[in-house]
């Protein structure tokens, strides 16, 4: 197990409602520097929610969101993603018409003095190979397949240098090859330092990766811990297969 | 320097200088009608050019370009004549002025999408023309306001006044597009809630790309109707918000050049069209709209994107 | 004085009733702002002119016949340029300002610049307080109740018009439950069609029929819709009361010019703080 470091990401009592119906309800949790965290849980338990309420793409309710002891609640999404956050999403977002490179080329833009010469060049070639697009460098992003399509999606967030990495459900549409290319993958990027939260359907990726495991339903946490012990957990059973015993 | 090498090996580069001096010689050969033509299609290039970045590079479908036009105008012609500003120093304020009502607009429209921004921008357009209209005191209205003095005295000279301003523009405009401002413009363009997570203060670029070639177009608009030397609230209409866009949309958004090819086909066309017979002159308006419609449903990347796969279809042909 | 003010509101917002039905019918199934919609109040009003003029066709029955004709018009207008169902509404947009200025400038030059005044039979003027109003004006405002019911039973009676509020709602579901999206969309946006040209014709006797009198009724028309939500029918009569009352009584109280301007910041107010409108919802149908 890796070590625990310091809270990178402190999560207070946040609420989000859409039209009266709860989406986080009083979500508190804390993430450790240098842990991969796996947020579990059936559809609509507010993972993604959770997500965009880090990221800036809503605004909570109440509560609050502290990415290194800084108060980054409601902040605006381009100075969330400047402190050190970065993300990927549920479906693919990358910027179809553009080329591998220049997708590349824009996520990295907004860091003046990285954008330019022989050091830019070698951290895109790094990033490019690391996850496995060096050979369609220019490619238009829309052409790729759906696979690297999502590595692209994590090329484009690891360019930016972050600190903590918010992967949603990385691994959709992928094959089991493919999802070994993304543990692997998510491994070493870790090794690098950086802190990993992923939401993740495929159990078997979330198990093999993560650290601690919070389980969420109805915007509720309903069980933290070790993977063995969600595994064996009463509350997560239920909130996962319904209430089939009498 | 490699590039120059480079460029002097182009044929590209032969075909813009010799474009570039048949441009500088014809005013000497041309006919004062023929010049003002020229003139007319030279502001609607610029006007275009600006409302090229926004709409082409952006994606902000403005139908408010005239109305910057309209603000450097009458910036220039308010100075002169009311305040008897010289009017060089009235071209210097006209940039000023419209960059800050640009700036303005920006903030509350910029929030707006698509089909809104550009129905937003349209009611705008109506706005300020009622507005317009409606201050006689200040703008005299549909008689307007005469005695605007030349900035310079030939038409030749305003003829090549113009050329250089489309040259400035044009050269920003490739530089821009090449750098970083360019990629943030693409971003915003194709997926704007996209780009603010990489860090990209998507809104402060677009107000300043709003504001920048909305003060550009102010100084088409000074340029303009200082070489008209007569302004009137009849130029501002909503109907006359749609050339620019025209001229932006036939010559191919997001490129350079689209709007000179624009303008050239927009403007240019029906009037060398007049030449043959006065009947088609009354069929001008037409002709602009089905070129409009046949461009954005056949080819919406106009005539550039017309240039660009047929160059593309014979270089897969060449390489068979 | 105001019971006249009042009458003219009335009249005007009977007009605007008819135009901005068709509009937000069109919006609603087809999802694009119908930019097309003034040169065709327009066009209505001068086919109307030539039947009677050109044919001899008494004025009611010319305003069925050229109703018929705008309706086949704006079919062949959504099967050529518009049948673009979800794309882009830029390029609809685009394609629309292009029409129209085809549509104007043909306009001109077959019927030429200058105002037409076109007689109405309905001549007679009947007092009501102290104001007066015309019988025409009668008719329009019964003409448009009658669109309105008309229209309300079309769509929540007949077959066709579950059509359309499927389609409105959901094109891809409506398509997969077995809809013909196409020909909604074509029957919808000639309706639309039609509804400006009949305000055209209406309106035509009041305000003498030239090329551009399109022009400020569509960007009242938008004014309207976006006013009462696009795609709500209710929201369309609700905005054309509102806005037709202001824009009387600005002219008459205020000054002529400023009225068009106030039904743009109107405009520009609503889009900002609620684009959705009064009745709309995001995405919201008929």
């Amino acid at each position: 197990m890796a070590e625990l470091g310091k809270p990178i990401l402190e999560i207070k009592d946040l609420c989000k409602n859409f039209g009266g119906i709860a989406a986080v309800d009083g979500l508190s949790f804390i993430v450790r520097q240098g842990e991969i965290l796996g947020l579990l849980g059936p559809n609509g338990s507010g993972k993604t929610t959770l997500f965009n309420l880090i990221t800036g793409v809503f605004d909570s309710d109440s509560g609050k969101v502290l990415f290194q002891e800084h108060d980054i609640t409601n902040e605006e999404s381009f100075k969330i993603a400047l402190k050190g956050i970065s993300r990927t999403f549920q479906s693919t977002k990358v910027f179809p018409f553009q080329t591998v490179l220049d997708n590349i080329a824009i996520a990295m833009i907004a860091r003046a003095h990285k954008r330019h010469g022989h050091e830019a060049s070698q951290r895109i070639d790094k990033v490019l190979e690391f996850t496995l697009l060096s050979n369609v460098r220019n490619a238009r992003a829309g052409d790729l397949t759906h696979a690297q399509q999502r590595r692209l999606m994590v090329a484009m967030a690891l360019i930016e240098d972050p600190e903590l990495l918010l992967l949603d459900e990385i691994t959709a549409g992928m094959s089991g090859e493919e999802c070994n290319e993304m543990i692997e993958m998510a491994r070493k990027i870790r090794e690098r330092g950086i802190t990993i939260v992923l939401i993740e359907h495929n159990m078997r990726v979330a198990m093999a990766l993560s650290d601690r495991v919070l389980v969420l339903n109805f915007g509720k946490k309903i069980a933290e811990g070790t993977p063995g012990e969600i595994t064996t957990n009463e509350a997560v059973l239920e909130a996962y297969l319904g209430r089939e015993e009498a | 320097m490699g590039t120059i090498s480079d460029l002097l090996k182009k044929k590209s580069t032969y075909i813009f200088l010799a474009a570039l001096i048949f441009v500088v010689i014809l005013p000497l050969y041309s006919s004062g009608y023929v010049l003002r033509v020229m003139i007319t299609m030279a502001s609607g290039i610029i006007a275009a050019m600006c409302l090229n970045v926004v709409l082409g590079y952006m994606g902000y479908p403005s139908l408010c370009q005239n109305v910057f036009f309209g603000v450097g105008a009458y910036t220039m012609a308010l100075a002169t004549v009311k305040l008897g500003f010289s009017p060089w120093t009235a071209l210097l304020l006209s940039p000023i002025v419209t960059f800050i009502i640009g700036y303005l607009a920006a903030i509350p429209f910029l929030k707006l999408r698509s089909m809104f921004f550009a129905i937003a921008t349209l009611a705008f357009t109506g706005v300020v023309s009622a507005v317009l209209v409606n201050l006689p005191k200040i703008t005299g209205s549909n008689a307007g306001l005469r005695g605007i003095p030349r900035l310079v005295k030939s038409d030749v000279t305003f003829f090549y006044l113009e050329i250089a301003l489309i040259l400035v523009i044009l050269v920003l405009t490739v530089i821009m597009s090449r750098s970083f401002w360019g990629k943030i413009l693409i971003a915003i363009r194709e997926d704007e809630d996209l780009a603010p997570h990489f860090g990209i203060n998507t809104t402060r670029y677009k107000r300043l790309t709003f504001a920048v070639t909305s003060a550009a177009t102010g100084v088409a608009g000074a340029i303009f109707f200082s070489y008209q030397t007569f302004i009137s609230s009849n130029y501002f209409t909503i109907g006359s918000s749609f050339t620019a866009l025209a001229v932006a949309v036939v010559g191919g958004g997001g490129t350079a050049l689209g709007p000179i090819f624009g303008g050239l086909v927009v403007v240019g066309a029906p009037e060398a069209f007049r030449g043959m017979s006065e009947a088609m002159s009354l069929w001008r308006p037409a002709f602009v709209g089905i070129v409009l419609v046949v461009v954005i449903l056949l080819s919406p990347g106009g005539i550039v994107g017309i240039f660009q796969s047929v160059t593309g279809y014979l270089k897969k042909r060449g390489e068979k | 004085m105001i019971t006249q003010v009042i009458l003219n509101a009335v009249v005007e917002t009977a007009i605007y009733v008819i135009m901005a039905l068709g509009l937000t019918l069109i919006f609603g199934v087809m999802k694009i702002p119908n930019l097309t919609h003034g040169a065709m109040y327009a066009m209505g009003a001068f086919i109307h002119y030539s039947l009677i003029e050109w044919f001899g066709v008494p004025f009611v029955p010319a305003l069925f016949i050229a109703a018929l004709l705008t309706f086949g018009g704006g079919a062949i207008l959504e099967r050529v340029f518009f049948r673009k169902g979800g794309g882009s509404p830029v390029i609809a947009i685009i394609a629309g300002i292009g029409l129209t200025y085809v549509l104007v400038n043909v306009i001109t030059n077959v019927w030429g610049a200058w105002p037409l005044r076109i007689q109405t039979p309905f001549r007679h003027m009947v007092k009501i307080g102290s104001g007066s109003i015309s019988s025409h004006n009668i008719v329009i405002i019964i003409v448009s109740i009658a669109i309105t019911v008309l229209l309300y039973g079309l769509l929540k009676w007949t077959k066709f018009g579950c059509a359309i509020r499927a389609v409105s709602q959901d094109r891809e579901e409506a398509s997969l439950i077995g809809v013909n999206v196409n020909t909604v969309g074509l029957v919808t946006f000639a309706i639309g069609t039609m509804l400006a040209s009949i305000g055209g014709m209406f309106a035509a006797p009041i305000t003498a029929a030239t090329p551009t009198m399109g022009g400020t009724a569509e960007t009242m028309g938008f004014a309207i819709i976006i006013l009462g939500g696009m795609g709500s029918l209710g929201g369309a009569i609700v905005g054309a009361c509102l806005l037709g009352f202001v824009d009387v009584f600005v002219t008459s109280y205020v000054s002529g010019g400023w009225g068009g301007a106030v039904a743009f910041v109107f405009m520009i107010v609503v889009i900002l703080i609620r684009p959705s409108g009064l009745f709309g919802k995001k995405g919201r149908q008929i």
